[in-house]
C-alpha cells in the first residue's frame, strides 16, 4: 500500500468516524426526548421514590438549554482565547506572556462555585453571570493551548517562510496556525468538556440547563433527579469529546506537527 | 520581479562597505566584495566568521549596521521586503519545509504567493519535482515526514527554485544529512548548476564541499575576508597565514581533485605500452589512486570516444603537489 493509499484510507476512515460521533450525539437528543423511558427507568430503580423526573420543564428542553448555554460560552471562549494566543507570541505581546499564563492559571484554580458567588455580587443573577462564570473557566485550555502550539511551530519552518517572502499575517494563516490547530483542537475540546460539566452550577444562579434536576434533586434527597441530570450531563461531555476528537483525526496531514505533551 | 526587467550585466551582488554588528560584536566588518551573474560563490570559514550573517543580509533577514548591498544593481534596502524576497531562492539547512504541506504543495508556496494560477503552479512544481529526481507521481503527494533527509532536502531546492530566481542563498544546505547522501546531493547539485546556471550564494564550513562546488570562494575569519578566490588558488597560493592552515596540509591532494587528467596529458605515446588507461576528464585524484593501484608509473589516456590521446606521468602528478 502506498502512502497515498494509505493516507486516503485514513481519510476516508476519520470522516467515518466523525460521522459516527454526530449520528451518536443526534441519537442522543432522541433519547432525552424520551420522558416516557427516563420516567420508567427511574422509577424502577428507585420504586419508593413518588417523582421521579424534574417535571416542571422537560429533559429535552434541559439539554437544549444547556447545550445554548455551553455553545455560547464556548463560543466566547474561542473568540476571546485564540486572538489572545496569538497576540502573546506576537513581538508585540511577548512581554505580557508570562504574565498572561499566571492569571490563566490562577483563574482555572477557582472552584467553579466560587467564580459564580463571585459573579453574581458583580453582575446579579441569570445567564450573563453565568456565561461570565463559565468563559474564565474554560479559556485557560483555549489560550494556553493556542500559546504553547504557536510557540511548537518548528524554528526553521518559520525561518523558510520568512525567506520566501511571506509576511507576518501570512507566515500567521499559512503556516503558524494550520500547525498549531491539532493542539488548538485538543484544547477546544478539554474546555468544552469542562464547560458542560461546569454548566451543571448555572441555576445556582438562575439560569437553566441539565443542572436543574440535579440541584432540585440535591435539596430534597432525590436521587432520581439528581440522575436524570447527571446522566446526560455525563453522556453529552463523553460524546463531544469523542466528537471533537473525530473531527481532529481527519487532519493526518499534520500529524508530524507539535503535539500535546 | 524587478530583478528579471533587466539585462543581466553588472555583478548579480554587490557589498560596498557593509558591516554589521550586534552590539560591540562585530559579524561583518566593512565587507566589499561583488559576485557575478551565473557565478557560484561559497562563503566558508569557521563558525561566528559571520558567513551566515552575509548571506542573510542579501534577502534581508538581516539588516546591516551600515553599508549598501546592491542585488542587480539595486539597493535592496529600497525594495518592498517581500517581493526581493520572493525574487531570491532560499534553501536551508535541514530544508525547513513546512511539516503540515505535501512536497507538491511545499514547493508551490512562492508561486502561489506570487498569484499563478492553480494549474501552472501545479505544472512546476511537478517539472521541478522531477528536475531534482523525484518522482512527481510518487512523491508529489507525500508529507515531509514521509521522506529522508535527503529527499527533505531535494524539495527544498526544488522549492526555492521554484520561481525561477535568477539568484539562490543557500545556508549549509546539505549540512544535515549524512556524508554518502551529501556526496550525492553535492554531485547532482553540480549538474543541476551547470544547466541552470544561477547566481548562487553558498554558505558552508565544509572546504571539500566549496572546493567541489565553487567557482571562487570567499573565505572568512571574524567578519573580514581573508581571500576571495577561485578553489585552485586558494589552495595553492593562499593568501594568509589563516587561509594555509584552513585549508590544511592536505591541500595538495584537495587540489587534485578539481584539475582533470587532460592538464598534465603528455601527448604522443599509444597505449599499449601501459597497463591501465584513464580518461582525460577523470580528475587527478582519482587518477593518482589508479596509478598506486596498478603500482605503475604511467597511464594511457584515453579521451572521451577512447580515443587515444597520449600518457600520464605519476612524476608529473608529484611535481604539481611540490608545487602548492
Amino acid at each position: 500500500m502506498t502512502a497515498a493509499t494509505a493516507r486516503r484510507v485514513a481519510r476516508s476512515r476519520a470522516a467515518w468516524q466523525l460521522a459516527l460521533a454526530l449520528v451518536l450525539v443526534a441519537l442522543a437528543f432522541y433519547l432525552f426526548a424520551q420522558e416516557g423511558w427516563w420516567q420508567r427507568a427511574l422509577q424502577a430503580l428507585f420504586p419508593e421514590q413518588r417523582r421521579v423526573l424534574y417535571g416542571r420543564t422537560t429533559l429535552l428542553q434541559l439539554a437544549l438549554q444547556h447545550v445554548a448555554i455551553v455553545g455560547a460560552s464556548l463560543g466566547v471562549v474561542l473568540v476571546i482565547g485564540v486572538p489572545l494566543g496569538v497576540w502573546l507570541t506576537r513581538p508585540s505581546g511577548r512581554e505580557f506572556l508570562p504574565l498572561a499564563n499566571n492569571v490563566l492559571a490562577v483563574l482555572q484554580t477557582f472552584p467553579p462555585v466560587a467564580v459564580l458567588a463571585l459573579a453574581v455580587p458583580a453582575f446579579g443573577f441569570g445567564l450573563r453571570p453565568t456565561l461570565i462564570a463559565l468563559v474564565v473557566y474554560g479559556l485557560l485550555p483555549v489560550a494556553r493551548n493556542t500559546i504553547v502550539g504557536l510557540e511548537g511551530v518548528p524554528p526553521d519552518a518559520l525561518e523558510a517562510a520568512r525567506g520566501m517572502g511571506m509576511g507576518p499575517w501570512e507566515r500567521l494563516t499559512q503556516v503558524e496556525l494550520p500547525l498549531a490547530a491539532p493542539l488548538m483542537l485538543a484544547g477546544v475540546r478539554v474546555s468544552a468538556v469542562y464547560t458542560i460539566g461546569t454548566a451543571t452550577v448555572a441555576p445556582l444562579i438562575g439560569a437553566g440547563g441539565l443542572g436543574v434536576p440535579i440541584i432540585a434533586g440535591l435539596a430534597v434527597s432525590n436521587l432520581a433527579m439528581v440522575i436524570e441530570g447527571a446522566v446526560p450531563v455525563a453522556l453529552l461531555a463523553l460524546l463531544v469529546d469523542n466528537a471533537i476528537r473525530a473531527l481532529g483525526r481527519g487532519r493526518v496531514g499534520v500529524e508530524g506537527g507539535p503535539r500535546a505533551g | 520581479m524587478a530583478a528579471d526587467d533587466q539585462p543581466a550585466s553588472g555583478p548579480a551582488i554587490r557589498f560596498e562597505n557593509v558591516s554589521k554588528s550586534y552590539g560591540a560584536d562585530e559579524a561583518v566588518d566593512d565587507l566589499n566584495i561583488s559576485i557575478e551573474q551565473g557565478e557560484l560563490v561559497v562563503l566558508l570559514g569557521p563558525s561566528g566568521c559571520g558567513k551566515t550573517t552575509t548571506l542573510r543580509m542579501i534577502n534581508r533577514l538581516v539588516e546591516p549596521t551600515s553599508g549598501t548591498i546592491y542585488v542587480n544593481g539595486s539597493d535592496v534596502a529600497r525594495q518592498d521586503l517581500q517581493s526581493l524576497r520572493r525574487g531570491i531562492g532560499y534553501v536551508i539547512q535541514a530544508a525547513g519545509l513546512f511539516p503540515h504541506l505535501t512536497s507538491e504543495q511545499n514547493v508551490e508556496v512562492v508561486p502561489k504567493l506570487l498569484g499563478w494560477s492553480k494549474a501552472k503552479r501545479r505544472e512546476r512544481a511537478r517539472e521541478l519535482l522531477a528536475l531534482v529526481g523525484l518522482e512527481p507521481n510518487s512523491y508529489a503527494e507525500r508529507y515531509p515526514r514521509e521522506l529522508s533527509g535527503g529527499e527533505q532536502q531535494r524539495v527544498g531546492v526544488a522549492r526555492a527554485l521554484a520561481a525561477d530566481p535568477p539568484i539562490m542563498l543557500m545556508d549549509e544546505p546539505f549540512g544535515a544529512v549524512d556524508p554518502i547522501t551529501r556526496d550525492r546531493l553535492q554531485g547532482e547539485f553540480q549538474d543541476l548548476q551547470r544547466s541552470l546556471r544561477k547566481t548562487v550564494v553558498f554558505v558552508t564550513h565544509d572546504l571539500d564541499e566549496a572546493v567541489r562546488l565553487a567557482d571562487r570562494i570567499c573565505l572568512m575569519k571574524d567578519g573580514g575576508v581573508e581571500q576571495f578566490a577561485a578553489p585552485e588558488e586558494l589552495l595553492s597560493r593562499p593568501a594568509t597565514a589563516f587561509v594555509e592552515k584552513f585549508v590544511g596540509p592536505r591541500r595538495a591532494m584537495k587540489r587534485l581533485g578539481r584539475l582533470r587528467v587532460g592538464e598534465l596529458v603528455r601527448p604522443g605515446t599509444t597505449a599499449l605500452e601501459h597497463a591501465g588507461t584513464v580518461g582525460v576528464d577523470v580528475d587527478l585524484r582519482t587518477a593518482l589512486a589508479e596509478l598506486l593501484r596498478l603500482g605503475v608509473t604511467t597511464l594511457a589516456v584515453v579521451g572521451t570516444g577512447g580515443e587515444p590521446l597520449g600518457e600520464l606521468r605519476l612524476a608529473d602528478i608529484v611535481a604539481l603537489g611540490d608545487e602548492a
